[in-house]
């Protein structure tokens, strides 16, 4: 599975974790790890250690969840980024919209 | 312990092992010098007890004998004499004997005298074998320090390259260096060197020293970044030494062209640079030593430094600055600085650091040498490329190189060649390293050749999230239905030296579109689409737009690694 979700013993820290190539193929598989987040005070981290390509359309869908949850910078980190996928969230000035690690 | 007896009469055996009754010895008889000396050589006794007088070879002749046949551990000889003659008795000393007793025999004086003599055998004994261990020692240790030295040797490698722009000063305080000098040529013919102090010196030192060699030379042949080296042995090391040991260094690279001096510099003296027009200026280290620092703290930045022809660059550990004289002065680095700028006019490398072995020596006088010297000069200026099998592999295994691939409606709808397409190329000798980008930049291209030119798909569908999957849905059921279209792509790879680049070309046979509006309207931050085409133009080098927006070419450059 190319997304897998992890919920915290607390129910407010949902880890969701990407393999492979994140692009538009992910974009149902993604949408479905993120909707049933209902808790006001959760927190959504994205581990990025074990996604080896990216493109833009997943910076669409990141944003797009951003969006649906309605969190800010602090609640959402981006974690384990390869440095080239660092550098794509780097250009796309994504440091201003989450907490990338 | 065993007590030999040289006497012709029995009776005074008898009377001798009487007054020493208690005394544990194993006693033996002798009863002539000859026998004496024959059971000497049986018996290995441990103290001897010999009448001044002995038929067929008398005391002072026996005791010459002992003496000369005697083995390792000395053996004490106490003598029964009537004769109480001074020079007499000076003559039984003279000859061997270890205390001379005299007749009329007093008992208590007798048991005194041979225990006496009883001890020193022991003690004898005791020395000699603390000898013995300790030859033992040193030979193993011996042994150990020639194996040790001929597998450092071998770990650190042999004489420098490009030995003609350099000359160096490297005397290990003992056999083993806990200095460091090594030297490698990169593939694209820079120079790397690396120069380091491990704390201490002697074997211990030079034991901390080993892996940095191992690491350092399979590194710098690979021609990695100096910075990513110096992380990768401060990581070996720190999981190596204890915490109280560590490897101050100075890892460099100087280009082929001998122009540009990269540096990384942790707890070394200064890096001195005297150019020919009589400036000099000094590069501090700007780093923690290899192994203190943990992997997260680990600071890799470089220092570049532009070099010129003729310009000397001396390396070093802190040996020469630091060493003291016998009157307790320290050699200190401006005398050593105002010798180098002395020296500047001495055109003779071999002469110039002849100069600096005698100001060094002789400020050493007959002190000890406390510590190991390196001291390391390079004459910048283009190096001599060298002709070796790595070079030649390398530029045979570089080759140019271009594909097209042509993806009509049923392969499109078969597969997306984007990943495929990128580890074909990933094969590449040069390309290897490079995958991640091309992928994130081969995608862009292709999805947008796919979706806006091939297939008529509309971004701002992806204004809203449900959009985004409405987008996703329409572009399935477009692909489905496809009959003709294709999209293009064309890959060429050019190396050029140490660098080269790839060109990636895509056309498709949709409608085109203005391009030269969406290349000049800024992606919007907001947005959850419209980013593509900012990636693409801030990982390449060039970015073009032609036939109307059907076709889209990038360049993007690359440094071979």
């Amino acid at each position: 599975m190319p997304i897998t979700t992890f919920t915290s013993d607390q129910e407010n820290e949902i880890t969701i974790n990407i393999s492979g190539r994140f692009d538009f193929r992910l974009v149902q598989e993604f949408r479905d790890a993120y909707s049933g987040i209902t808790n006001p005070d959760a927190r959504v981290v994205i581990d990025m250690h074990d996604a080896e390509y990216m493109d833009s359309s997943a910076l669409g869908m990141l944003l797009n969840m951003q969006k649906k949850l309605g969190m800010d910078r602090s609640r959402i980190r981006i974690i384990n980024c390869r440095p080239h996928i660092k550098k794509v969230f780097t250009i796309s000035r994504f440091d201003k919209k989450f907490t990338i690690e | 312990m065993k007590l030999l007896v040289g006497t012709a009469n029995e009776l005074q055996f008898r009377y001798y092992q009487d007054l020493l009754r208690g005394s544990a010895f194993e006693f033996l008889l002798a009863q002539s010098g000859p026998e004496v000396l024959r059971l000497a050589e049986f018996e290995q006794p441990d103290v001897f007890l010999l009448d001044r007088e002995l038929p067929q070879m008398d005391g002072f002749e026996t005791a010459l004998r002992l003496r000369t046949q005697a083995g390792a551990v000395f053996t004490p000889i106490l003598f029964v004499s009537r004769d109480s003659d001074q020079d007499d008795l000076a003559r039984l000393y003279l000859a061997g004997a270890s205390d001379v007793v005299m007749k009329p025999i007093d008992a208590n004086l007798f048991a005194a005298k041979v225990a006496a003599q009883r001890r020193t055998r022991q003690q004898n004994e005791e020395i000699q074998r603390d000898r013995d261990e300790l030859k033992l020692a040193r030979r193993l240790r011996e042994k150990e320090g020639a194996l040790a030295s001929r597998i450092l040797a071998r770990a650190s490698g042999d004489a420098l390259p490009t030995a003609a722009r350099l000359q160096q000063f490297f005397q290990p305080m003992t056999d083993f260096s806990g200095d460091l000098m090594l030297g490698a040529m990169s593939p694209r013919d820079s120079l790397y060197l690396l120069i380091g102090d491990a704390t201490g010196h002697g074997l211990s030192a030079a034991i901390s020293a080993m892996p940095v060699a191992r690491i350092f030379y399979a590194m710098a042949r690979k021609g990695l970044n100096i910075g990513d080296i110096a992380q990768e042995l401060n990581r070996d090391l720190l999981g190596l030494l204890p915490d109280d040991m560590f490897v101050a260094a100075t890892l460099v690279e100087i280009n082929q062209q001998g122009t540009r001096m990269t540096v990384w510099g942790g707890g070394m003296p200064d890096i001195w640079k005297f150019s020919p027009d009589g400036t000099h200026t000094a590069y501090s280290s700007q780093h923690m030593p290899l192994g203190t620092e943990d992997d997260e703290e680990f600071e890799r930045d470089i220092l570049i430094v532009p070099i010129e022809e003729g310009d000397r660059i001396y390396f070093q550990t802190d040996g020469i600055i630091e060493a003291f004289s016998p009157a307790g002065e320290l050699f200190g680095e401006e005398r050593l600085q105002t010798l180098l700028q002395s020296l500047q006019d001495e055109p003779e490398a071999e002469a110039r650091f002849a100069r600096i072995r005698t100001e060094v020596a002789s400020h050493l006088g007959n002190g000890p040498q406390e510590d190991d010297i390196t001291l390391l000069e390079l004459t910048a200026g283009p190096l001599e490329v060298a002709d070796t099998q790595t070079t030649v592999s390398q530029a045979v295994a570089m080759v140019p190189w271009s594909f097209d691939v042509r993806m009509d409606a049923e392969a499109m709808q078969r597969t997306d060649p984007v990943l495929q397409l990128i580890e074909m190329m990933g094969e590449s000798p040069g390309l290897s390293g490079h995958k991640d980008i091309l992928f994130t930049i081969l995608s862009e291209m292709y999805t947008n050749a796919l979706d806006h030119g091939v297939l008529g798909l509309d971004s701002r569908l992806k204004h809203e999230e449900e959009g985004f999957v409405e987008y996703y849905m329409e572009k399935e059921a477009r692909l489905a239905a496809l009959t003709d279209g294709e999209v293009h792509i064309h890959c060429a790879f050019q190396p050029r030296g140490e660098s080269g680049q790839l060109l990636l070309r895509i056309q498709d046979s949709g409608a085109g579109f203005a391009f030269e509006q969406v290349l000049h309207r800024d992606a919007d931050d907001e947005q959850a689409h419209g980013r593509g085409l900012a990636l693409i133009r801030t990982l390449c080098e060039h970015m073009k737009y032609s036939e109307g927006g059907r076709c889209l070419e990038v360049i993007y450059p690359m440094v071979f690694s």
